[in-house]
């Protein structure tokens, strides 16, 4: 059987794909998901430099909008 | 609530009504939600009449671009999109990026993230599932980075 080059492509960090990862950043961030997903998306984010920077810009973000509910109070 | 209203100078009036309706209906609270939801949603049926383009908005289809989409637009594969949050610490900045959303993802954000509600509050204040407010409020994160990204000028390209 030859081989496609979708076959040859390595399989992506952590066995998911950069959507699979952002559909889950949310409850990673908020500590909702099972230790088998937050092992699945630490391994990506340590192979996958664009989602391990849009995760922070991401958390950063929500921080923001917190940081500032938190000064009006 | 000033994030929800599209006019934000009627928020004085949609409070103290909110108050006074919740006083005159406090016998018809039943403890389903907690008192937070409960308050939020009488704002909400309260700012609806002040503000008829959030009913309209509340009904307009979200579900057209996938996250894959979303995230582009918010920077996802740039060279460091923390930088324009980092640019965006300036309120105004903020405020007017939550200003070019639409009501429904204003009131998603200012419930969760400003008013501090929990997931089920927010969902009982919208009338939404638990996983639909997830879904709607990650979405409306997405969108206001990029709106950030607006605001802000950030180089795509940068060098």
């Amino acid at each position: 059987m030859t081989s496609t080059p979708a076959d040859a492509r390595p399989p992506p960090p952590g066995g998911l794909t950069c959507e699979q990862v952002l559909a889950e950043l949310p409850d990673y961030l908020e500590g909702e998901l099972g230790a088998p997903t937050v092992a699945a998306v630490e391994a990506h984010l340590s192979g996958c430099p664009h989602c391990a920077t849009f995760g922070g810009a991401y958390r950063a973000m929500v921080d923001l909008l917190r940081r500032h509910r938190d000064a009006a109070r | 609530m000033r994030t929800r209203l599209a006019d934000p100078s009627a928020v004085d009036d949609v409070v103290q009504d909110a108050f006074l309706a919740a006083w005159r209906d406090s016998a018809g609270y039943r403890g389903e939600a907690s008192p937070r939801a409960w308050l939020f949603t009488i704002a909400r049926r309260i700012a609806d009449r002040h503000d008829q383009r959030g009913r309209r908005a509340r009904s307009a289809p979200t579900e057209d671009v996938t996250l894959a989409q979303l995230a582009e637009a918010a920077g996802h594969g740039t060279p460091d999109p923390e930088r324009l949050v980092q640019r965006a610490e300036a309120q105004a900045a903020l405020t007017r990026a939550l200003g070019t959303l639409s009501a429904i993802d204003r009131e998603i954000i200012a419930l969760r993230d400003r008013a501090g509600l929990t997931g089920p509050e927010a969902a009982a204040a919208l009338g939404l599932s638990l996983a639909n407010t997830k879904i709607r409020l990650h979405r409306a994160r997405l969108r206001l980075m990029a709106a950030l990204r607006e605001e802000v000028g950030d180089d795509v390209h940068p060098g």
